[in-house]
């Protein structure tokens, strides 16, 4: 029973670490531009797909990732100079769904490319040498992707949070985020801080995308939605705006998708015996087999409820953003 | 030094400055007037680039900044100390007077951080202290420390009074004379008439977006003129 | 006034009114008598989707409070008019395991000609999806900006998972297909017909004004007295009404779909149309909606001939970018196209600019972050020591 719980755990942690890389850079953009870019999960899914085709074209693991994160990064440069500067000063509304379009925009684009390419919509991804197969922890077992997932997690995020602490650039991005008005009167330059601000978030996606894709094992061009809402609602968890926040909704949403997939079915899972008949079968009528399926339902739940009531995140009671 | 030539300013449909001309010598302190909504904060967000004119002109050391970036006026030696002090709440004292000289070289930068410890003391105890835990005259205080960060040749400061004890006005008002005692131009915006007569050489009155009395502070401090612009006709 | 000529104002019976209705109805006619398949397809499609836009803006345009999930409402009225209508035998065989009380109903009746089963199950499916709006809505409308948008799109997430899920119903992620295909041009354009009617009436009421007031500036919109949720609710229940049965017609058209076709790209379109024909304005929205369905149709003839699939997506969304920053409030912005503005532009004068949001964003204000005039005026920050909120 404590093995189950462990392994559902580490798999939440997994995915939380994916879902922390997206929301840092989510939170980093909102932060500083108040818009939400719900292209970011376009962004990742560009990389995964740079990822495949320079694994297609032989490039030894290290290259191919290094082609990924470049050019998404390129990407991501283009799409804030491109779209968003024009709109800087927009009311909310507007800058949500020029992000939309952009997504579209990105989304058709490596449909048509992919297909030029002889490709078809679905492509499955080229697995790395280093990162099949399962290790064992204890008596746990853990896939390596997943290992990967966390430990990349980790260090990126570290790093990124000497950056912003330590560097004079990291912390003109911080006062910009505070107070962008005051920021400029100090004649902080406000492209080159919206400049880095999508250069770190989209290299973090390039490095989510491209774990996703390994876990996944496949790719498309629709990757992305789900995990923008997903890396959306970790935000807000964490309080939108705050990147430690961000980190921390990650792990949180990781571990609570984990909850409906964990208790589905837990009726079955329990040791017999180990409660009595009665319970066995309350268990079995609220927590059906079936219930994993809607997982995705639960978290957006949740998200609605945290909008609702706690909107500047689980942990302040108040902040600025008034929903 | 610095020079406004008919100023319009709009927000959407709103007309807030209708044609404001006015001057800030070397060495001067001016002293802009005016009750609330007359346009005085318009008038320094216009010339530090947060709000660009419909039409009129600004200069600067002969150069024309009318339509300049903010980060540029900065560059060119303008720092504007805002209204309600606007110091970023989350970051320590240290990290705020980093941030004041985010244009200069490192080195400079530290060295002035020692400097602003010694112009005020108040911060020198506070210096690893998260900037919103300052009381409202510490934070004016170090609102203005941020500011001189840049060494800028004009020091712009947007109603340093408001909301503040009297005692802590009185404080600010003294530092503000040190400064100008040492040569640095300054232009002042300000409600508290009395404080800003005491110090300006010379002030400008602003009604509903237009300039209707200016000269010496001497002389018109006992102008009846100005407690009616605040009072209305 | 007289209670029939009461009607005819509420209808607006005015004669460029009706030489207008009398043009569309011939149009109909002659398209309908002509069998030309592919047109009548393409207007159906065009009438259904004009129901979507002018539903949407009624719920988003009118009350700035923009719903990204409304979709969600299109599929469920097209599930339950669907499940409604189908004949007792096919639903015994098609969906076996529905609940006792579902299998037994069918509204398939027929009087003369007149599928009326199917009418009453479509305005069953429009009070049913509008029940569901009034609570959904009043949990979610309280939030604002991009807070509500992300909140109903995580509704939309949510009913496409019930959809797929719930396969005893809905038989899941497999086609739901067999049925009978009721939609032709009357239905679909007299449906379009009322929506408009009923959107420009609210528009031009009471409750409308309410809903545009507190668009502009919420917190100035409550200090006179105008409630918050009532008129955002209201737009809502009303819009999710008409787009559950913008669901209907296309379930009967398409007759055959499944819960994919409701996602975010149908969701996206109806989006241009409504930006591109102007955020409030209903005459708006119909120009929008044809302009967008003309060029997508357009661009889908290249696709198909060029083999270029993708293509349209990028470019209606670079339409989209385009709009958004330089002519962010459409073609009509939020004023109605009115018969003298059409007097003057076919006597050669150019129209004067739509106001209110319709030039690009920052120019005036200079700022970088958006917001009303009225937030740009400096306000006195509180005293020493507390945060100021």
């Amino acid at each position: 029973m404590a093995l189950y719980v462990l392994q559902q755990i580490v798999n939440g942690v997994s995915a939380g670490s994916l879902y922390a890389l997206m929301a840092v850079g989510l939170a980093m953009i909102f932060g500083i531009l108040r818009l939400i870019n719900f292209a970011h999960g376009d962004i990742m899914m560009v990389a995964a797909y740079f990822a495949t085709f320079a694994l297609f074209a032989g490039l030894p693991l290290p290259a191919a990732v290094l082609v990924m994160t470049v050019g998404t990064i390129l990407v991501g440069l283009a799409m804030e100079r491109i779209a968003y500067r024009p709109i800087r000063g927009a009311p909310d509304v507007a800058t949500l769904l020029t992000s939309f379009a952009v997504g579209q925009i990105l989304e058709n684009g490596v449909l048509l490319t992919s297909r030029l390419a002889g490709q078809p919509i679905q492509i499955a991804f080229p697995a790395p040498p280093g990162l099949d197969g399962v290790v064992a922890l204890g008596s746990l077992t853990v896939p390596r992707v997943n290992v990967a997932s966390f430990g990349s997690g980790i260090v990126l995020l570290v790093l990124l949070s000497l950056f912003v602490t330590r560097t004079r650039l990291g912390l003109s991005m911080q006062a910009a985020a505070d107070d962008l008005t005051a920021a400029q009167l100090m004649g902080i330059r406000v492209n080159r801080v919206v400049a880095t601000a999508f250069v770190i978030a989209s290299g973090l996606a390039a490095v989510a995308g491209f774990l996703y894709a390994s876990q996944a094992g496949q790719i498309n061009p629709y990757l992305g939605f789900t995990p923008v809402l997903k890396a959306f609602i970790a935000a807000v968890i964490g309080g939108f705006g705050s990147l430690t926040g961000a980190v921390a909704g990650g792990y949180a949403l990781g571990l609570l998708e984990v909850i409906p997939t964990a208790l589905a079915g837990i009726a079955d899972i329990l040791p017999p015996g180990s409660v009595s008949p009665a319970v066995h079968d309350l268990l079995a009528t609220l927590f059906p087999a079936g219930l994993a399926s809607y997982r995705d339902a639960f978290v957006f739940v949740f998200l609605i409820l945290m909008l609702l009531f706690r909107p500047n995140g689980i942990l302040r009671a108040t902040r600025e953003e008034t929903p | 030094m610095l020079e406004v030539r008919a100023l319009e300013v709009a927000y959407g449909s709103i007309r807030a400055l209708h044609g404001v001309s006015l001057d800030v010598g070397h060495g001067e302190l001016v002293a802009i007037l005016g009750s609330n909504g007359a346009g005085k904060s318009t008038t320094l967000r216009a010339i530090s680039g947060l709000v660009r004119p419909r039409a009129g002109s600004i200069r600067f050391l002969g150069r024309t900044i009318t339509r300049a970036a903010p980060e540029e006026i900065v560059a060119l030696g303008i720092s504007h100390c805002p209204e309600g002090r606007r110091i970023f709440g989350r970051l320590t004292v240290r990290q705020n007077l980093v941030l004041g000289g985010i244009q200069r070289p490192w080195p400079e930068v530290r060295r002035d951080i020692d400097r602003m410890e010694t112009l005020f003391p108040i911060l020198r105890e506070r210096l690893n202290q998260a900037a919103g835990t300052l009381s409202g005259g510490e934070q004016q205080m170090l609102a203005i420390a941020r500011a001189l960060m840049s060494r800028p040749r004009l020091l712009i400061l947007d109603e340093p009074s408001l909301g503040l004890a009297p005692l802590v006005v009185e404080q600010v008002f003294r530092t503000i004379a040190e400064l100008k005692g040492e040569g640095l131009t300054i232009l002042l915006v300000e409600q508290n008439v009395h404080h800003a007569l005491d110090v300006a050489d010379r002030v400008y009155v602003l009604e509903t977006g237009r300039v209707t009395l200016s000269g010496p502070a001497s002389e018109l401090r006992h102008d009846p003129r100005i407690e009616q612009s605040y009072l209305g006709r | 006034m007289t209670a029939p000529s009461r009607v005819r104002a509420w209808v607006g019976l005015r004669r460029p009114n009706l030489l207008l209705a009398t043009l569309v109805v011939v149009g109909l006619a002659l398209l309908d008598a002509s069998g030309l398949a592919f047109w009548q397809g393409l207007a159906i499609n065009l009438a259904i989707f004009l129901i979507l836009v002018v539903s949407l803006n009624l719920a988003s345009g009118f009350t700035g409070v923009f719903s990204l999930g409304h979709i969600g409402f299109m599929a469920l009225g097209a599930y339950i008019s669907a499940i409604l209508t189908l004949p007792l035998r096919e639903k015994a065989d098609y969906l076996p395991r529905l609940p006792a009380w579902l299998a037994g109903v069918h509204f398939d009746q027929l009087v003369g000609p007149l599928p009326v089963g199917w009418l009453a199950a479509t305005i069953l499916a429009g009070i049913l999806v509008a029940l569901l709006a009034l609570v959904v809505g009043s949990v979610l409308l309280r939030l604002s900006g991009h807070f509500v948008a992300v909140a109903t799109l995580g509704f939309l997430v949510i009913v496409r998972v019930v959809l797929f899920n719930a396969d005893d119903f809905t038989r899941g992620s497999r086609t739901f297909s067999n049925v009978t295909p009721y939609t032709n041009l009357w239905w679909a354009w007299g449906w379009a017909a009322l929506t408009v009617l009923v959107t420009w009436r609210l528009k031009h009421s009471a409750i409308g004004r309410e809903m545009f007031a507190q668009r502009a500036d919420r917190w100035a919109a409550q200090a006179v007295g105008v409630t918050i949720t009532r008129p955002r609710l209201v737009a809502f229940v009303v819009s999710a009404f008409f787009t559950a049965v913008a669901g209907s017609l296309y379930a009967h058209f398409i007759t055959s779909f499944s819960p994919t076709v409701f996602y975010f790209d149908l969701a996206f379109r109806v989006i241009t149309m409504l930006v591109v024909g102007g955020m409030g304005s209903v005459s708006g929205s119909v120009l929008g909606t044809m302009v967008v369905v003309a060029v997508a149709e357009a661009l889908r003839r290249i696709e198909d001939a060029t083999l270029l699939y993708g293509m349209s997506g990028i470019l209606l969304a670079v339409f989209f970018i385009l709009v958004i920053i330089f002519r962010p409030g459409g073609i009509m912005g939020q004023q109605e196209l009115s018969w003298a503005m059409v007097r003057g532009i076919l006597g050669g004068r150019r129209p004067a600019p739509a106001t209110a949001g319709s030039g690009p964003w920052a120019r005036d204000l200079g700022t970088l972050h958006g917001g009303s005039p009225a937030a740009e005026l400096p306000t006195p920050m509180p005293d020493d020591g507390f945060e100021p909120s």
